[in-house]
């Protein structure tokens, strides 16, 4: 159990990391993927609810000492990691892997828009138009998340979540 | 007690969840205090010290690239320099005023760019020059071309930078030929174009005119350049005014920091006096609304 947690504060200490050094480059429209979200709503799918709140606080300040905007960053990702906890998958689940697999992305893309609303609302730092301010900072950002997603779980998430 | 004991017991996940944004929200009101603020600045001494590594290593690989504008630019500068000084030598009424500019002069602190946010959530520069080269908040950060920012955060060796095209950023603007003067905020539309507002249809201005930072500037130094006017249309009161910016922020990689802040005295006058005599306010570029 101790060595699952800290396994797991480690992997998201290097996927901060590597959000703000790498990920956080590919930016297309002004919009980037969150690979730490995806880990998030990962953990909550595992862990549940409070589990997965509790590590997208610590994501969250993570990302906002190195970010900057500690405050909203640290909401937007508890908020991810409680929204995600309603898509649980219990130990010895009996749903199938297709199942699961809707559960991942919805809790991916529900995370998301809760987190990047939130985010979006705080800032606009571009000036761009209300719409335009939804579309990239929420639906694109939505939108990529589930793309990286979908090859995530393809490459690696499918064995572990089809073992649970 | 005991409904109230089950209710909690029942609902933990919520009462965990108000507890956590609770601290998140401490943490969005208290983002500015001394003791946070000297833990996000050394967060971003982290992120920039790592940016730099980053910076360093892509920069090898492009000294070639980079040599070869340096000379360009040193080519450019020389030609300026000849024509300014024959200017100098031709005009006394120019020599009177540039003893008078000598007379406050402002010293630079060259910097290199390591670091550049430009996305839905951060619009910013990291500079490798930081409080122990002498870079304070509120300093104006220019190119040879024109106006870049300002300073905003200062670490010991790194400083954060609102650059121009940001959507809180504005500053005093003032036309070289007919001396409008206008308050240059950008809107987000193009990377290369901002507005200058506040222009009455009383005044004159045309377009290919430069416009100069003006001494109403809280942060800016007077005098330096940011944009090209590239078309005025007259609105209801206001002419609407493009201004094609004089830097290119897509090839920007160094900087120089000019060592002056607004002056306490100014400041005063323009906010009010300060109860702690701490008059300067930070990161707030709506104090430039006094065009």
């Amino acid at each position: 159990m101790i060595k699952d947690t800290v396994i797991r504060l480690v992997l998201l200490c290097a996927l901060c990391f590597a959000q703000q050094y790498a990920v956080s480059r590919l930016v297309v429209f002004g919009a980037f993927p969150d690979i730490v979200t995806i880990f998030i709503v990962y953990l909550s799918l595992r862990t549940g609810q409070k589990q997965g709140m509790t590590y997208g606080f610590a994501a969250g300040l993570g990302l906002g000492v190195l970010g900057g905007d500690i405050g909203i960053t640290t909401l937007a990702k508890t908020v991810e990691g409680f929204v995600a906890g309603y898509f649980l998958i219990p130990e010895n689940s009996h749903a199938s892997p297709s199942q699961k697999k809707r559960m991942f992305y919805k809790g991916v893309i529900l995370a998301s828009l809760c987190g990047r609303a939130i985010q979006a609302t705080a800032i606009n730092v571009l000036a761009l138009p209300l719409p335009w301010h939804i579309a990239y900072s929420v639906g694109l950002v939505t939108t990529f998340n589930l793309l990286v997603a979908v090859l995530v779980y393809q490459w690696h998430l499918k064995k572990i979540l089809a073992n649970t | 007690m005991t409904k109230f004991l089950k209710f909690i017991t029942a609902n933990n996940a919520y009462m965990l969840l108000l507890v956590y944004c609770g601290i998140a929200g401490i943490l969005i009101v208290y983002q500015e205090a001394l003791s946070l603020k000297s833990l996000l600045s050394q967060g971003m001494e982290i992120r920039a010290g790592v940016s730099r590594r980053f910076s360093d290593l892509h920069q090898y690989f492009r000294l070639k690239e980079e040599n070869e504008r340096l000379t360009l630019q040193n080519a450019m500068l020389l030609a300026n320099a000849v024509t300014g000084s024959n200017a100098l030598r031709d005009s006394a009424r120019v020599n009177r005023m540039a003893v008078l500019v000598n007379r406050h002069p402002a010293g630079f602190t060259p910097a290199r760019i390591v670091e550049r946010r430009f996305n839905t959530t951060e619009n910013v520069l990291i500079l490798n020059a930081g409080s122990r080269q002498g870079v304070a908040e509120d300093m104006p950060v220019l190119t040879p071309d024109g106006l870049v920012g300002r300073v905003i955060r200062v670490t010991d060796n790194y400083s954060k930078v609102m650059p121009v095209i940001h959507s809180e950023f504005s500053v005093g603007v003032m036309s070289d030929s007919n001396m409008t003067q206008g308050l240059l905020r950008w809107d987000g539309k193009r990377e290369q174009t901002a507005q200058m507002n506040y222009v009455p249809l009383s005044s004159s201005i045309d377009a290919g005119e430069t416009l100069y930072t003006t001494d109403f500037s809280t942060f800016a130094l007077r005098g330096i350049p940011v944009g090209l006017v590239s078309k005025v249309a007259p609105g209801k009161q206001f002419f609407s005014v493009d201004v094609t910016l004089l830097v290119d922020f897509s090839s920007l990689t160094h900087v120089l920091v000019a060592d002056k802040t607004a002056d306490p005295e100014k400041m005063e006058l323009l906010l009010g006096p300060a109860p702690s005599g701490d008059a300067l306010p930070e990161e707030n570029p709506n104090q430039e609304e006094t065009p």
